[in-house]
């Protein structure tokens, strides 16, 4: 499934699931008519997808959570294993669901309302490709709560991996502040704030990852 | 500095009620007859010498005679008496070669009783005008020197209160002393009983008890016989002396050398065992070793208390100190009257001996006090603690419930939000989806309403106290894409909002509803190109939130439930809804809120 991988901007090539079916045409309506990606495919089912996601061939996986045979995660975690260079994206209803978070634990990197209109969902898609990461007061208010809940194990604790800076971001975000607040306060860029964003998130993946390791090896499931 | 200078005022005081047979000078009968002189006898037999009364002579001289003249100008209307204000120990007194009277067995105590006093009636057929010669014969006991004052003669009425203020002095008062010593015995004696394992209680005891044996001198006129045992009821005695230095170490809280304590016992008892056996008098044990060594006890037992009282700092050390120095200084007085030193035949430390059981008595009843203050501080204490305990208990009793309360709430809180979430939200993202597809902008427009109301809601119930920013935030999140999509530029600044406290649900869903519709009626009514949303202090203590847009006046929307609801909403807020319209066009609404919310909306 080679394409398009010479020349100067590579076509990004989506995968698209999500099992409410009005909710997948419209979603495949609007990335067809996306100039810069092709749509590998649009699957209704987990195991549908999943043989696209063991392969090198997609760049960005757009998946809702709660599917007829499993849950998004499974299908990020299958994408990223496969090919760390891969994004994954999130459909949800509200961008402050906890089920975000998990979904960012388990790899992704951005969330989707499901009623974007085509605007939105282009310019998620174009944010994430350069790098941005979207934060909602209440994503940051979750992870600010587990920063300052008890230390759950010996494995990295998320708080000491975390940059001051990154710490700073979201407790602002926490208290309702604006990008551009938080960046005035903070002396850094507006554009720099999602950069940050994205780090984060890509720590609590890696971090959720090493208590995932801890904690089966703590179980006798993995020897280290 | 004061309490010092109290101190040292009591000391003083003290002392002086101490010297006060020396300084304090008994009225002298008025009107009697006073008789200067008298014609002493010599003991060896010699001639009768005139001499000046008051006269003493050395102890263990047997007996002298004294002849004193007074001469009477008529037959007397009224009975006459001889008063002898202090005679040691025994007078027999004569008239014109006639016995009149033997002060007897009361003057032959040893020490209890060192000097008496005497009243003796002289018979008027006895009596005769002119020159008239009374006898005394004094003898003694051969340990207080002899001694004889001055006499008077005259009328019951003249002489009877001097002799009874002597009686007092000399008699009842020492009968007194016994009393005292009795009573402060028993004290001791229950303070033992109850405290057995307080050794300065047990050698109080004993050495009160054993102390009893000095006052055996009171009771020869029970028995004859009472008076030979005397001297060795004075040797027994000794032991209470020797006990008062162990009693000192005692009380400076220090362990007493077993020596002291066997010699305590063993020095009396050995003492008792010379004079009975005979070899050695009895008279001499008392006068050359018992007298000796008890003033050697008593000034032992000062210099202890004295340190104790500064170096140790021990504060009954210090209650002790000044009857114990008195006694030393009545006990040197005595020795120096026994020598005949001074005159008069006086005992001083009997008594001195009141105030030495006085503080006895002091120290019984201060540790009984201190004990029930310290019982006292330890109840207060108890119950200070027991008191906090329980605050402390009902705190994390309340804090647990509110916890539990608040537990049950969130997981209420998390099914509803899970339930609205995937069931009712995903299907009005589907027919939003479905309304765009066949293209009915009213279903998609409504289905969209309902999406984001929902999204109000269930943002609102997330939403924990003093976490009004939080919700703001969200509604922020949201409505910057309604209004992307309106094409109306959002200012949006809440960085100054105070925080407000007491925030539930149910207020965050009242602020963010009142703030939405002024929004949404800015976009539909107001044909606003800018809506700027900022939160800051009302400058009267609470909080606001203004909401302006640059459209259509606010007001220009009249008669909508809309404004209504925002006033109903902001009561429940325990705040106020205010609309300005602006000639030049645009509105601005501002919600007032308390920082602290009302309990229930």
């Amino acid at each position: 499934m080679q394409t398009q991988a010479e020349g100067g901007t590579a076509a990004c090539r989506v995968l698209l699931l999500e099992d409410d079916e009005p909710l997948r045409q419209r979603f495949t309506r609007i990335l067809q008519a996306w100039p810069e990606g092709t749509l590998v495919a649009a699957c209704a089912t987990l195991a549908e997808a999943l043989p696209h996601l063991r392969g090198p061939g997609i760049d960005l996986l757009i998946t809702d959570l709660r599917l007829p045979d499993g849950h998004g995660t499974q299908a990020i975690r299958t994408l990223r294993a496969g090919n760390p260079q891969a994004e994954a994206m999130v459909i949800s209803v509200l961008a402050d669901d906890r089920s975000v978070l998990e979904a960012i634990e388990a790899g992704a990197t951005g969330y989707l309302l499901k009623d974007a209109d085509s605007i939105e969902l282009v310019e998620a898609i174009e944010e994430l490709r350069a790098g941005h990461s979207p934060i909602s007061s209440s994503i940051a208010r979750v992870i600010v709560r587990r920063l300052n809940g008890p230390a759950s194990a010996p494995p990295p604790p998320l708080a000491a991996a975390l940059t001051p800076r990154e710490t700073d971001i979201l407790w602002g975000i926490a208290k309702g502040f604006t990008y551009a607040e938080l960046a005035q306060q903070l002396g850094i860029s507006r554009q720099t704030v999602p950069v940050h964003v994205k780090n984060i998130y890509r720590k609590l993946e890696a971090n959720n990852r090493s208590e995932a390791v801890y904690e089966a090896s703590r179980l006798g499931l993995i020897r280290l | 500095m004061k309490r010092r200078l109290a101190w040292y005022l009591a000391a003083l005081l003290l002392l002086a009620v101490a010297a006060a047979p020396y300084w304090v000078q008994l009225p002298r009968p008025h009107g009697a007859l006073e008789l200067p002189s008298a014609l002493v006898d010599d003991a060896g037999g010699g001639p009768a010498v005139q001499t000046a009364l008051p006269h003493s002579w050395p102890r263990g001289a047997g007996e002298r005679g004294y002849r004193m003249d007074f001469w009477l100008s008529a037959v007397p209307a009224e009975p006459l008496y001889l008063f002898i204000p202090m005679l040691a120990q025994r007078a027999v007194v004569s008239l014109g070669g006639h016995q009149l009277a033997d002060t007897g067995n009361r003057s032959r105590m040893i020490g209890v009783t060192s000097g008496v006093a005497a009243l003796v009636a002289l018979p008027a057929d006895r009596l005769a005008v002119g020159r008239n010669s009374v006898d005394v014969r004094v003898s003694t006991l051969g340990i207080a020197p002899g001694y004889l004052s001055r006499a008077y003669v005259g009328t019951g009425e003249q002489l009877g209160p001097h002799y009874r203020l002597r009686l007092f002095l000399l008699e009842h008062l020492r009968q007194m002393v016994l009393a005292m010593h009795l009573l402060v015995t028993i004290a001791v004696f229950i303070a033992c009983v109850y405290r057995p394992r307080e050794p300065l209680y047990g050698w109080l005891l004993a050495m009160l008890v054993t102390g009893v044996a000095n006052f055996a001198g009171l009771f020869v006129d029970l028995h004859p016989r009472v008076t030979d045992l005397v001297p060795y009821a004075f040797l027994f005695g000794t032991m209470g002396s020797l006990m008062l230095p162990v009693v000192a170490v005692l009380i400076n809280g220090m362990r007493v050398p077993r020596l002291l304590q066997a010699a305590a016992v063993a020095v009396p008892a050995g003492l008792v065992v010379l004079a009975a056996t005979g070899a050695v008098p009895a008279a001499t044990l008392v006068v050359g070793v018992a007298g000796p060594l008890r003033l050697l006890c008593v000034l032992a037992a000062a210099g202890l208390v004295a340190w104790g009282a500064w170096s140790r700092r021990v504060q009954e050390a210090r209650l002790m100190f000044v009857p114990l120095v008195l006694l030393a200084l009545a006990g040197v007085h005595d020795v120096v009257v026994v020598g005949r030193v001074l005159p008069g035949p006086v005992f001083l430390a009997w008594y001195l001996r009141p105030l030495f059981l006085v503080a006895i008595a002091v120290l019984l009843m201060r540790r009984f006090g201190l004990s029930l203050r310290r019982l006292d501080d330890a109840n207060a204490h108890l119950q200070r603690r027991l008191a906090q305990r329980e605050a402390e208990l009902a705190r994390l009793h309340e804090e647990e419930r509110r916890e539990a309360t608040q537990r049950v709430r969130d997981e209420e809180r998390q099914r509803l939000t899970a339930d609205l979430h995937d069931g009712l939200s995903g299907h009005l993202a589907s027919i939003v989806a479905q309304a765009e597809r066949e293209r009915s902008a009213g279903i998609e427009r409504s289905a969209r309403e309902a999406l984001d109301d929902l999204r109000l809601v269930i943002h609102s119930l997330d939403i924990g106290d003093r976490e009004l920013p939080v919700a703001l935030g969200g509604l922020r999140e949201r409505m910057a894409r309604q209004l992307k999509r309106a094409g109306i530029a959002l200012d949006w600044s809440i960085a100054r909002l105070p925080e407000v406290s007491g925030v539930t649900p149910a207020h965050a869903l009242n602020v963010l509803r009142i703030v939405q519709e002024a929004v949404t009626n800015a976009i539909v009514h107001g044909r606003a190109a800018r809506i700027a949303i900022r939160g800051e202090p009302d400058g009267e203590g609470g909080a606001r939130i203004v909401v302006e847009n640059d459209g259509a006046p606010f007001a220009s929307h009249p008669g909508g439930r809309g404004l209504e609801n925002m006033r109903r909403r902001a009561a429940q807020l325990g705040g106020a809804v205010a609309i300005e319209a602006w000639e030049a066009g645009g509105a601005r609404l501002v919600l007032t809120v308390p920082l602290q919310l009302p309990h229930r909306s």
